[in-house]
């Protein structure tokens, strides 16, 4: 009884069938963002990476010159 | 002694033009890094900015499934009768561990007693019930 198929008024449906297409277009608008965020997020890991390699650089620099300063 | 102490003293170095060459290429290195922070920081904002874009995203979609929802017809397709009791079994746990989390935020102060009445608490909390009883709903159909 609770799979017996049942029936829509067409003004109904036709608010259903509006309402399916804005779903499907707010979904599509989610994954969007969702895409833009995640390329955002592996620019800033990228980044992030690049830092750490560049302070390394730094530092290194900094110890040369410390020995050209504090121990000639 | 005091005139001893005034008298300036010199420290020979090197190389001297390579040591400055290494100080400017330092600071031309660390200048570069504070000009990446602020790029990095734009990003970070425009991030922030489609999370909470995506948020009202999600919002807009949950409400349109309950206008959906409501636009289907009513039917005796309907959570069993014992779901009730279930639902209601669900909400006085919830609101047991309300209690019992408002009791622990009452002890501690500062930043978690401002959690205790945080909104974003009570939001988390209506969608975990929602959620469950979204399950029971499925559970109760399969």
């Amino acid at each position: 009884m609770d799979n017996a198929p049942v029936f829509i008024k067409i003004d109904d449906y036709k608010d259903v069938v509006d309402i399916l297409n804005i779903l499907k277009a707010k979904i599509s608008e989610g994954k969007s963002f969702l895409d833009e965020i995640s390329a955002l997020k592996n620019e800033e890991d990228v980044e992030l990476e690049q830092w750490t390699q560049e302070l390394i650089d730094v530092e290194r620099k900094m110890e040369t010159l410390e020995k050209s300063l504090i121990h000639p | 002694m005091n005139k001893t102490m005034n008298e300036d003293l010199y420290t020979r170095i090197e190389n001297p033009v390579f040591t400055r060459k290494q100080l400017l290429e330092t600071s031309k290195l660390v200048v570069l890094l504070l000009q990446k922070f602020e790029l990095f920081k734009e990003k970070r904002k425009r991030r922030q900015e489609l999370l909470e874009q995506l948020k009202v995203t999600l919002k807009e979609t949950h409400d349109l499934l309950d206008k959906l929802k409501k636009e289907m017809p009513q039917t005796k397709i309907r959570v069993k009768s014992q779901m009730p009791s279930k639902i209601e079994k669900m909400q006085k746990i919830s609101k047991i561990q309300k209690i019992k989390n408002s009791g622990k935020e009452d002890s501690e102060e500062g930043e978690e007693n401002q959690n205790a009445v945080n909104p974003k608490n009570e939001t988390l909390d209506e969608i975990e019930n929602a959620l469950k009883d979204l399950e029971l709903k499925l559970k109760a159909l399969s």
